[in-house]
């Protein structure tokens, strides 16, 4: 096991695996899937969707390890899922409702389908990082683009 | 004088001379008899959890047969039973085991193939065999200042052979309706010391169980490991052919986290907004 991936046997003190394991990837494929899929936010809105990715790897990262680690328990995850599913639901506008829709679509038929725990854990916290860090922006900067 | 000198030959002449044990148990020669191929690598092996594992030790090699000469267990069928408890012990309580079973290797055949192990694993009920094989290497040579041994009293009491023992356990476990292969695990020990010439066979034998002991308990420190890598390869779908279901009914594997469909969309989306702005 890499020892940038999140797990419940790293010890306590590999802290930076909270951040990390959203960045380490299982192989070309998966990093690959991820990337597209982050795709629609970036060509969207460049300067404001790295911001908000900014903030996300930042704050909802570690949070979302956390959720992780205490209910799913997994002996490893990697990925970038999470963040992007987060950044879909802080894209505003039609292209935002599209993704949201897309992301509420995914959610639920990951729940329903025998994936295990950990994976649609994450992205059900990445949807809740996503709606939170939204308002947030709002808050503070109501023009995300 | 000459019959004197005869008696005294005697009396003062010493045995010592190096010896060379090897025990071993082949998984190859077991599992694929001359003449035997290779299963079809098999897919959609689906391994319900939590699982009932039968864990054996492999049969004496057939070639090692001069040695054995004809016994089919490499080591006592108590040793073999303490050997693989340490396993059954390391193991108990774990969520994703529900029972080890202990199968005494006199149940396995020397040279039975899967056929063997498809009886076996029907008469114990157990889908998931994990089969150890056994390598060992003893030897036990006289040191320089053996020549002591020459005074009879000193074999007894002389510490001046020096043994060695040098074990491998390897632990690999299958799925044997599919004859599908899980994983492995390796173990080793070496020990080495001291006997007297009258006491090379006892000690021998004696560090031939603490090198086996030594060598299983390394097997399940690395077969936890193992275990924990095969789980994350199948998760990752590292492991195509094989599928971890869990007690609630749900696998294990990846989805990709983003499957082919959404990346699509995502692409299109992408692509519309881009044409758009341009």
């Amino acid at each position: 096991m890499t020892r940038f991936a999140l797990s419940i046997d790293a010890p306590w003190w590999e802290v930076w695996r909270l951040w990390t394991g959203h960045l380490v990837h299982y192989d070309l494929r998966h990093l690959a899937l991820n990337v597209i899929a982050a795709l629609p936010p970036v060509v969207a809105y460049p300067k404001a969707a790295a911001r908000a990715a900014a903030l996300l790897f930042a704050i909802a990262a570690p949070l979302i390890s956390i959720g992780i680690l205490l209910i799913a328990r997994p002996h490893e995850y990697r990925g970038a899922s999470a963040l992007v599913i987060a950044l879909w639901f802080i894209v505003p506008g039609r292209i935002g409702y599209t993704l949201m829709a897309l992301a509420s679509v995914k959610l639920i038929v990951e729940t329903f389908h025998p994936f295990g725990i950990a994976l649609p854990l994450a992205h059900w916290l990445g949807a809740a990082a996503g709606v939170i860090t939204a308002r947030t922006i709002q808050r503070c900067s109501p023009s995300f683009s | 004088m000459r019959r004197l000198f005869l008696l005294a030959l005697i009396l003062l002449s010493g045995c010592s001379f190096a010896r060379n044990i090897h025990r071993r148990s082949n998984l190859m020669a077991y599992l694929y008899p001359v003449g035997d191929v290779a299963p079809k690598e098999a897919t959609d092996v689906a391994l319900q959890l939590p699982l009932r594992l039968g864990i054996a030790f492999v049969p004496a090699d057939r070639s090692a047969g001069n040695y054995y000469g004809g016994v089919s267990n490499v080591a006592p069928a108590d040793v073999e039973r303490d050997l693989l408890e340490i396993v059954r012990k390391a193991f108990a309580g774990r969520e994703w085991v529900r029972e080890i079973v202990i199968i005494p290797s006199n149940y396995l055949t020397p040279g039975g193939g899967f056929e063997n192990l498809d009886q076996v694993s029907r008469m114990f009920g157990t889908d998931v065999i994990a089969l150890a094989s056994i390598d060992q290497l003893q030897s036990s040579n006289p040191r320089r200042m053996s020549f002591l041994y020459m005074s009879i009293i000193g074999a007894y009491v002389l510490p001046l052979d020096k043994n060695d023992t040098r074990t491998l356990i390897d632990v690999a476990v299958f799925h044997v309706p599919s004859r599908t292969f899980i994983l492995r695990a390796p173990g080793q020990s070496h020990i080495t010391g001291s006997s007297t010439a009258v006491d090379v066979m006892p000690t021998l034998a004696d560090k031939s169980n603490r090198g086996m002991k030594l060598a299983m308990e390394d097997v399940a420190k690395n077969l936890d490991e193992e275990i924990k890598r095969f789980k994350a390869s199948v998760a990752s779908g590292e492991r195509k052919d094989v599928d971890i279901i869990t007690k609630e009914g749900k696998s294990v594997r990846r989805s990709g986290s983003f499957g082919a469909i959404e990346a699509l969309v995502a692409l299109m989306l992408a692509a519309a907004l881009l044409i758009r702005r341009t």
